[in-house]
């Protein structure tokens, strides 16, 4: 077990050594920034979002994120192959009695944290993956602290499918109108205000009601795991 | 502004060298917490709040509920004996 | 207001925070035995390379790239590509994970263990009694020499 260590070692060393030569080549504080450079000049005219960022991931790099979407839901769906079919539901086990009261207390907080962090993503920081987390971790929390015993798996899976099916759809009626598919609709509106940006509000809502179902469908399914076998 | 960037560079090695050297699981997982939420800090300082956030609620949000309840459903989280490292 | 040399020193620090941190992680991925363990140094890896990616796109007495009425169009902002490049990769970090728990759990329902030392030689077959008894003698475990003929490639 020691030479192993040391043959670990040294090849971590080594591989220190030509990072360090990689990274020392790095420029920090003044890259070139070819690209950023032109989106920056011409992003809050083009898409009208307020958030650069929200352009970019949506607009400009539409096509990444409808991969991310698919690479979660083969994610969740895997999940849901490897764990198998449940055989019998065991009863949750209930939490002390602050617990439950700040479960219940903490709730309707959450959820209106995650609608408001998704709603407003073109102008503030913030979006669809951080509002669509928040709002599976607002749903499981009564669970996880034994409040609530009524687990809605199918509402969760149609919820889902609608919401992708929402950006796909979304997604198309652009390309049918301007050739190109994700492309931004109905105009920009006035910088900063609420009802600005075109369609990318409302794939920004589609995308965090995609996952945070998802992501609530996941942990209910791994909270739900049976006991060993015997 | 660089003071704060030492400080938490300083708290994720630290943290960092304490995921490889703790025995107890559970304690790890709270190690790869700590350098997650440093790290989100880090990110703020660098400019990019978007980032930061989806870093905070995400690394420790569901990786953090995700590991401690696979741990507990496994029974991993005193100390083990027969767990190597 | 943040001089030329402030700069360096940042750099200088930030990079090697996220060497250290992508050293370690894999420092824990290679060395390890324990399944569970093995993920957590796969998370510090993560955070490592984006780390390096964040950096790299900085830009010293820039802001971040939000519009706002103090924050006009014209004035000098951070990369916006990498920041949107990173946060999905933070997410699908966190999908791989999800799948990766749930084939632990598999794993330890049938074979009892998470050890990969164990595992190994449960699956080449050298051992042939009961799982769920099972116990490592010291000179089972070798570094160095492959145990089993036929598995000559793996590093058990």
């Amino acid at each position: 077990m020691k030479t192993h260590n040391l043959t670990s070692f040294v090849f971590l060393a080594g591989l220190v050594v030509l990072l360090a030569a990689l990274l020392v080549e790095l420029p920090f504080g003044h890259g070139p920034m070819v690209t950023g450079q032109g989106i920056l000049k011409q992003a809050p005219q083009t898409t009208g979002t307020a958030n650069i960022v929200t352009s970019v991931v949506l607009g400009y790099r539409g096509l990444d994120t409808l991969g991310e979407l698919t690479i979660l839901f083969i994610a969740a769906t895997a999940v849901g192959l490897v764990l198998g079919k449940q055989t019998r539901q065991h009863p949750i086990r209930q939490g002390g009695y602050i617990l439950r009261i700040a479960a219940d207390l903490l709730h309707p907080f959450l959820l209106l944290l995650g609608v408001y962090i998704i709603v407003h993503g073109h102008l503030t920081p913030g979006g669809g993956f951080q509002g669509g987390v928040i709002l599976a971790i607002a749903y499981f929390l009564p669970l996880l602290a034994g409040t609530q015993n009524i687990i809605q798996e199918k509402l969760v899976s149609i919820l889902e499918g609608l919401a992708g099916t929402a950006f796909i759809s979304i997604g198309l009626l652009s390309m049918f109108k301007h050739g190109d598919f994700l492309a931004p609709l109905l105009g920009q509106g006035t910088l900063g205000e609420l009802f600005s940006g075109g369609t990318l509000p409302l794939l920004y809502i589609a995308v965090g009601l995609k996952v945070g179902s998802e992501m609530a469908g996941l942990m209910m399914r791994m909270l739900q795991e049976d006991e060993p076998l015997a | 502004m660089i003071w704060i960037t030492l400080i938490a560079v300083f708290v994720i090695i630290i943290a960092a060298i304490a995921v490889v050297m703790l025995r107890n699981l559970m304690a790890a997982v709270v190690a790869t917490s700590v350098v997650t939420l440093t790290l989100s800090i880090l990110f703020v300082v660098l400019r990019a709040p978007d980032v930061a956030m989806t870093e905070a609620v995400v690394g420790m949000g569901l990786s953090g509920v995700l590991l401690a309840m696979t741990l507990r459903k496994l029974k991993m989280n005193g100390e083990s004996d027969h767990e190597d490292a | 207001m943040m001089t030329m040399s402030e700069t360096q020193i940042m750099g200088y620090l930030l990079y090697s925070g996220a060497l250290a941190l992508i050293v370690i992680g894999l420092f824990v991925i290679v060395t390890r035995h324990h399944l569970i363990r093995i993920l957590l140094g796969l998370g510090l890896l993560e955070a490592g390379v984006n780390l390096v990616l964040l950096a790299a796109g900085f830009r010293a007495d820039a802001q971040a790239p939000i519009v706002t009425e103090l924050n006009k169009v014209g004035t000098s902002m951070v990369d916006p590509v990498p920041q949107a490049l990173i946060l999905t990769a933070i997410v699908i970090g966190v999908g791989v994970l999800a799948l990766a728990l749930a084939i632990c759990l598999e794993i330890h329902r049938k074979y009892k263990t998470l050890d990969l030392r164990v595992l190994g030689m449960i699956i080449s077959g050298h051992v042939e009694d009961e799982p769920s008894t099972y116990v490592i003698r010291a000179d089972q475990v070798s570094a160095n020499k492959a145990i089993v003929p036929g598995t000559a490639e793996r590093n058990v």
